[in-house]
């Protein structure tokens, strides 16, 4: 049984995706949740009040006027929205990338993926998040 | 006598049709399930390849956790691969494409290639090209001289998303000798390609024996690809390799050369477009002035000024557009031009000034 790494939300439509996801991150230690909306992401993050370490989401054309997940996610106070999040996309091209990140993101996967550089990438962001909040810790 | 004869042929023959049609049903039922059924195996088959996929390895024997009898099975369990194969690549892609080969189902796809019937070539083209699978690359290859179109583009496909860059070679040479429709395929397997199809669509481009056909797909491929960030080495090179197409006598070629010209070219190949300002054709003098605005330095101010005076609408628009690119000093040169000239000319000139935010005293 592999040790308890954290929690993550799945947010991701396409249902194969999904559950490779899901599977592989259980498998690792996560416990993981998922769902196929934007809505109900918001809905779950809001109910676990900032249990939640990490969502992972593709970008989708989306369902709040072109707004994407993760700036969502930033605008909502407290904790929750403070959860770091990767955004898994088949947008790959610099410019949209960058409109992930200044959307909110941590970090970025392109799609079609390989497993083991999501969860590269999420131990990168959760590192950086880690370092980030002892920087804090240590300044007061 | 003759009654018993004839009634026991009668009963042979109607137990034979029964046997038959028991038979018949019976290995229908065997080869075509239910779908619940069909369901059922293939998700059985999706618990055990995504188990793998967590753990990030294929068992040593694929085979005890994914064995098939029937050949519905064998399809279910390929669907269930090439479904995942669809979204991963790397590490993940290879657990799949380990599963596909371990499995027999690579050899099989490479056997149908080779089959009499047109739908198993088809099929078998798709399933190589998504497999993941660099072995595919050589068979998919020979599958672009098939006889049938439809396995033809879908073999090209295939390669392109195999990134298979030794294929770029026949993939050009394919412009020569398949319809229209099937270019448009090849042609996007080439574009997804992007720079590393450059070299060699220049060289088709530069090629005097290329074709008509080959040459407007090749050039189409080239405008498509471009270099927005002037990055791709090749393109340095391409004036020379574009020139022959700008004065080829076919209509399209020279428009589709002046447009690659203007999406890969250089500064110092503006003296070709130049050619292309003269041509008898509106679209070829169009596609010049809009890549004149894209790829020339300011010598071909004058150059589009001139064309605001072309019979042809299009034409006179696309180069009021394009001399807006070149900032405050064309927009002086479009001032004084609109103080002299009459008709499109003056009316192009007009629109680049109020384009610019200049006032103009009428």
């Amino acid at each position: 049984m592999a040790e308890f790494r954290g929690r993550m939300l799945v947010v991701e439509e396409d249902a194969l995706a999904r559950r490779i996801v899901a599977k592989r991150f259980a498998r690792s230690g996560w416990s993981v949740q998922v769902t196929s909306t934007d809505e109900e992401a918001l809905e779950l993050l809001d109910a676990a009040a900032g249990d939640v370490d990490i969502v992972v989401t593709d970008r989708l054309p989306l369902t709040f006027s072109g707004f994407d997940l993760a700036k969502r996610i930033r605008e909502i106070p407290g904790p929750v929205g403070a959860t770091a999040v990767v955004v898994v996309s088949g947008l790959d091209r610099p410019s949209d990338i960058a409109s992930v990140l200044a959307a909110g993101a941590d970090g970025f996967v392109s799609r079609p993926f390989d497993l083991a550089d999501l969860e590269s990438e999420i131990e990168r962001v959760l590192k950086v998040r880690s370092a980030a909040d002892d920087g804090q810790v240590g300044r007061t | 006598m003759n009654y018993f004869i004839v009634s026991r042929v009668v009963a042979f023959f109607a137990l034979a049709n029964l046997a038959l049609v028991v038979y018949i049903v019976l290995r229908r039922a065997l080869q075509h399930p239910s779908d619940p059924k069909k369901n059922a195996r293939r998700a059985e088959y999706g618990d055990a390849l995504d188990e793998m996929l967590a753990s990030g390895e294929p068992p040593s024997d694929p085979t005890e956790v994914l064995s098939f009898h029937q050949r519905w099975e064998a399809d279910e369990l390929q669907s269930a691969i090439l479904d995942r194969a669809d979204l991963l690549r790397g590490s993940s892609l290879e657990v799949l494409t380990g599963v596909f080969a371990r499995s027999g189902l690579f050899e099989a796809r490479v056997k149908d290639l080779g089959s009499r019937r047109v739908w198993d070539r088809r099929l078998a083209a798709d399933a190589l090209g998504r497999s993941g699978s660099q072995d595919a690359v050589r068979h998919l290859a020979l599958s672009l001289r098939d006889d049938d179109d439809d396995v033809r583009s879908i073999a090209a496909k295939g390669l392109g998303k195999l990134r298979a860059v030794s294929a770029i070679g026949y993939l050009v040479s394919l412009f020569r000798d398949i319809a229209d429709r099937s270019c448009v395929s090849v042609a996007d397997t080439l574009i997804g390609l992007g720079e590393d199809a450059v070299p060699a669509l220049l060289d088709a481009a530069g090629d005097p024996g290329s074709s008509e056909r080959t040459l407007y797909w090749v050039l189409r491929c080239l405008e498509s690809i471009g270099d927005p960030a002037g990055t791709i080495r090749a393109a340095h090179e391409a004036g020379p390799h574009i020139a022959p197409a700008m004065t080829h006598e076919s209509e399209r070629v020279r428009a589709a050369a002046a447009s690659a010209l203007g999406r890969l070219g250089a500064v110092s190949d503006a003296q070709l477009l130049r050619v292309a300002f003269g041509d008898p054709a509106p679209e070829v003098r169009r596609q010049a002035a809009a890549a004149a605005g894209r790829v020339a330095g300011v010598e071909a101010v004058p150059w589009l000024l001139e064309l605001f005076g072309d019979p042809d609408f299009d034409v006179s628009y696309s180069a009021s557009r394009a001399l807006l690119s070149f900032g405050d000093g064309a927009v002086d040169a479009a001032q004084s031009l609109a103080g002299t000239a009459q008709g499109a000319a003056y009316e192009r000139a007009l629109e680049v000034l109020d384009a610019a935010g200049r006032t103009v005293a009428l």
